[in-house]
């Protein structure tokens, strides 16, 4: 039985105000959602905005150009299993032409070329042409230093699959190997034709591991990985790789992890390491069982009077792969009409004929059986072009329909993308009225059982919303109230001379604000103004990039005032702080609790220039401990009085047991937001310091104190400065 | 044994059914053959330069050739748009472009309006001309009046230019034809570009079929 399924992602929306002016624009805005049987992205960059724009689709209209592109994929239903199959055939180190010597915990890449794998994927997608060899017995298809775990430690207490930890891994036997007899482990490798029992030679990249277990007992085995499959023959033109494990001498009383496990976590396959045994081979095989893009689909939605869409039908503006790009079907048989002719013609002259001379018998049925056989082979090719599908490629003004690639003994590809271009043509020529536009992509996705058959079908959607607000803040009457926080994609210039604000302040805050330029030519003054209208401070200059603080005397509705020098004009961005405390800007210190960052607060360490001050802090959330790690966060959050910027030496984190004794946690992670790894410099206290600005973080994780039992607390120590408190 | 009537009736059969068929394919729109011209007028060229600016700037600039006779009187304007520099995305990619529209408003007083055809032609290897296509027109950017489109060229190749071939829809007096093409430039701003917008009309004055040509020329400095 066939069942739908609906999904549809959350909310995102993108917001410009109005321009008054062409402008390009370049940005982009994104979302994605997925569920269990397809993933289904979309991007826009909005490209830029016309203002009277007379050349097409506009027409004289506003308009904004966009470039939308959907992704989709359904491989999170793809799956391998297993078989023993015995066979064992192994290939000996002679044949293989690469060795690597690696020592205990080593993990080395190593190239495919000219040849690719295909996992987990389609064609042109999931194809790796590098892979990591670990000394520990396993190989990933990413930089195993890039993901969260990156020393090759061993998968103990976890299961296949586990989205937790090392992810896309083939593991023929992931345990924690040493060095052999000779004092390393020895990898060979190398492309071969191998004949794995399945009718055929094809080929393989074989990795054979010589190594020994922590007894010292020689631990042997290979890997097959096999040639990401071609085109033809066609029954494999989408499969993945096979995968083949061989043992020649192995212990199996010794846990290891024995499997394979995809991109994300969520699917694989694994053995069970008891049933090990010399001599034997497991064939991981991809299962046949794929979830198909049926169509992807570009929709644009408004329901706006004063607002319309146009897609391009340029066929060569219509970009994706995986799907029918062919707009036109074939044009109908030629030599229909040629039947319609003849028929009418022949039948015209037998009767002429018959009326003229009265016709021999068997003239006139030959003429019956010619007509009869004509009008049989018109209406045929009327019904073969009613019953031929609907278009592979379909474009309104509104939406854009590709079909994906049809299966092949349900195989097909999982992978799929659209691209289009496309107006969102603006009417109101007052430009006083509020617009938005949903633009959707989905995923059509049917599901085929063994023998081709669908069972289940479905769609998965997502979109983006962009939004076009109403400039009408040109007069202080009219300032829009806003309140401490980035105000982006506003406009100035060309008709908008004049942009107000307003915020409620008391007295004593202090107001800061900045503007930034973001898109154009946006050079401006800026001025504070009283609650009475009276201007109190304001840029001298104007620049690109004005900033303006002052510290409030009354309690009211202060305004802020944005102008723009000359004929200058474009977006900027409005950064607006009302401090509370002069003597905030120091990093905020944040706990992760398992679920959730928890902000501890705001770490004092404001000092003289380049004068450190120690503070230590007792958290009032306990870190969670998860795979031996306690994960923290420094974010510069906390707005100064000037903008915040703090110098950070060295950090610590204390476990304090139920018995009042410290165990330092060790510092074994440290990631900038801009700068990346900073571990060395906040390691050991010296005169190199890491510093932090306005919206950086510092991602920390500490080692769990081993043989420490009952933490009660902990301490986290920074060693630092923050010089702007005066 | 084929007697004289069998003679007669293959004889006869030879000489209609190709007749008949000749008849019907024309009737059915199968085979059509082309109008004899018996006259060509060529009108004057008329020319617009324009300087290239450096950034986006809204020309609206409008130049006409008009051709009025006894029989026929046409106007052929061109409109030059925008210009944009640097435009991202269709059709330019990132190159410079400017927006001409092509506008072409026809009657005759005698006889009947059989087809009209605009072509822009490519005469510099610096440029490229493109008609584009949007899905919320029939034709993209093309609006016809008593014509049906016959034959477009969107693109321009290394010898030709674009064009559009309309065919008269019902003998009508009056027709409309109107293109916009973008004109794309390849260069750095340095190059001086030129293309040739040329209607070509061909009408019955009631006696036998005319052909009138006009040009303008356009340049970009």
């Amino acid at each position: 039985m066939i069942s739908l399924i609906f999904i549809v992602s959350p909310v995102s929306a993108w917001q410009l105000e109005r321009p008054g002016s062409y402008l390009a624009l370049n940005e982009r805005d994104e979302n994605a959602t997925t569920n269990n049987f397809g993933t289904v992205g979309i991007g826009v960059n909005v490209v830029s905005y016309y203002e009277n724009e007379q050349r097409p689709p506009t027409n004289g209209n506003d308009g904004v150009k966009l470039y939308i592109a959907a992704t989709a994929n359904t491989r999170k239903r793809l799956e391998y299993y297993w078989r023993d199959r015995g066979y064992y055939s192994w290939v000996e180190d002679a044949s293989l032409p690469n060795q690597l010597l690696l020592t205990d915990e080593e993990v080395v890449a190593v190239s495919l070329y000219p040849f690719k794998v295909r996992f987990w994927g389609g064609p042109c997608s999931a194809e790796y042409s590098t892979i990591w060899l670990s000394s520990n017995g396993w190989l990933s298809f990413i930089d195993p230093e890039h993901v969260s775990t990156p020393l090759p430690n061993p998968y103990y207490g976890r299961t296949i699959p586990d989205s937790e930890g090392l992810d896309n891994f083939v593991a023929p036997l992931w345990k924690d190997l040493k060095p052999n007899a000779q004092g390393y482990i020895r990898i060979n490798y190398g492309w071969i034709t191998y004949y794995p029992g399945y009718g055929a030679n094809r080929l393989f990249f074989v990795i054979t591991w010589n190594a020994a277990n922590a007894y010292g007992v020689p631990q042997i085995f290979q890997v097959f990985l096999e040639r990401a499959p071609p085109y033809l023959p066609f029954d494999m033109a989408y499969t993945n790789s096979r995968i083949l494990f061989q043992y020649k001498t192995v212990s199996p009383m010794d846990f290891a992890v024995v499997g394979i496990e995809d991109q994300g976590g969520w699917r694989g396959a694994s053995y069970e390491c008891w049933y090990l045994h010399n001599e034997m081979m497991i064939d991981f095989i991809d299962s046949g069982m794929y979830t198909c893009i049926s169509y992807l689909v570009i929709r644009l939605e408004e329901s706006d009077p004063y607002a319309s869409t146009d897609i391009i039908e340029d066929s060569d503006w219509i970009r994706g792969y995986n799907v029918y790009l062919n707009q036109a079907l074939p044009p109908r048989d030629p030599t229909a009409r040629y039947a319609t002719a003849v028929g009418g013609a022949a039948t015209t002259l037998l009767s002429a004929l018959d009326i003229a001379f009265g016709i021999p018998r068997w003239v006139s049925g030959c003429g019956l059986i010619l007509d009869c056989g004509l009008v049989l082979y018109d209406l045929y090719t009327l019904a073969a072009e009613e019953q031929s599908p609907a278009e592979p490629l379909e474009i309104t003004n509104t939406f854009i329909s590709a079909q994906g690639y049809e299966p092949t003994y349900s195989i097909c590809p999982v992978d799929a993308s659209l691209c289009a271009t496309a107006y969102w043509i603006l009417n109101d020529n007052q430009n006083n009225l509020p617009h938005s536009l949903k633009v959707w992509a989905e995923l059509w996705w049917t599901e085929f059982d063994y023998y081709g058959i669908p069972t289940q079908y479905g769609v998965v959607k997502t979109f983006v919303e962009l939004k076009l607000a109403r400039d009408t803040n040109d007069i202080r009457a009219n300032a829009d109230r806003i309140t401490s926080g980035i105000y982006k994609r506003l406009y100035i210039g060309a008709y908008d001379q004049s942009d107000w604000y307003k915020v409620n302040v008391n007295q004593g805050h202090t107001i800061s604000v900045a503007v930034d330029r973001t898109v154009g030519y946006t050079d401006v003054y800026l001025a504070i103004y009283d609650p009475q209208g009276n201007f109190r401070k304001g840029t001298a200059y104007h620049s690109s990039n004005v900033y303006v603080n002052y510290r409030a005397d009354v309690t009211g509705d202060w305004f802020i005032h944005v102008t723009p020098y000359d004929i200058y004009y474009g977006l900027y961005r409005l950064s607006l702080n009302v401090l509370h405390d002069d003597g905030e800007g120091c990093p905020t210190l944040l706990v992760w609790n398992g679920t959730h960052f928890l902000k501890e607060g705001v770490l004092n360490i404001h000092s003289e220039p380049d004068r450190d001050t120690i503070v230590q802090h007792r958290l009032k959330t306990n870190p969670a401990r998860q795979n031996f790690i306690y994960t923290l966060k420094l974010a510069e959050i906390a707005y100064g009085y000037n903008f915040s910027h703090s110098y950070i030496d060295r950090v610590k984190l204390y476990a304090i047991d139920d018995k009042g004794k410290k165990h330092e946690c060790y510092l074994m992670y440290a990631n900038h937001s801009t700068q990346g790894n900073v571990l060395p410099q906040l390691w050991f206290s010296d005169d190199i310091r890491i510093e932090t600005f306005k919206d950086e973080e510092i991602d920390l994780k500490f080692l769990a104190p081993i043989f420490a039992r009952n933490i009660a607390s902990f301490i986290f120590e920074i060693e630092g400065h923050n010089p702007y408190k005066t | 044994m084929w007697n004289l009537r069998n003679w007669k009736t293959a004889w006869i059969l030879s000489v209609i059914l190709p007749i008949s068929l000749l008849a019907t394919f024309r009737f059915t729109g199968t085979i059509s053959g082309p109008v004899e011209i018996s006259e060509t007028v060529i009108a004057e060229t008329a020319s617009l330069n324009i300087t290239r600016p450096e950034k986006y700037r809204i020309f609206n600039e409008l130049i006409e050739n008009l051709h009025v006779d006894a029989v026929v009187s046409i106007n052929f304007s061109l409109i030059v748009g925008s210009y944009h520099e640097n435009e991202p995305g269709y059709p330019s990619d990132g190159k410079d472009d400017v927006s001409v529209g092509a506008i072409m408003h026809s009657n005759v007083n005698t006889g009947f309006i059989y087809s009209a055809k605009i072509l822009f032609s490519k005469v510099d290897i610096n440029a490229a001309l493109r008609i584009p296509r949007f899905s919320g027109m029939p034709l993209g950017s093309i609006k016809l009046g008593n014509l049906k489109a016959e034959k477009i060229q969107y693109r321009s190749t290394d010898e030709q230019g674009v064009y559009i071939e309309a065919m008269g829809i019902g003998q009508p007096r009056n027709c409309t034809l109107e293109i916009c093409v973008f004109w794309v430039f390849l260069d750095e701003n340095n190059v001086k570009h030129e293309t040739i917008a040329t209607l070509e009309l061909v009408h019955f004055n009631g006696v036998h079929y005319r052909k009138v040509v006009i040009p303008i020329r356009l340049e970009v400095v």
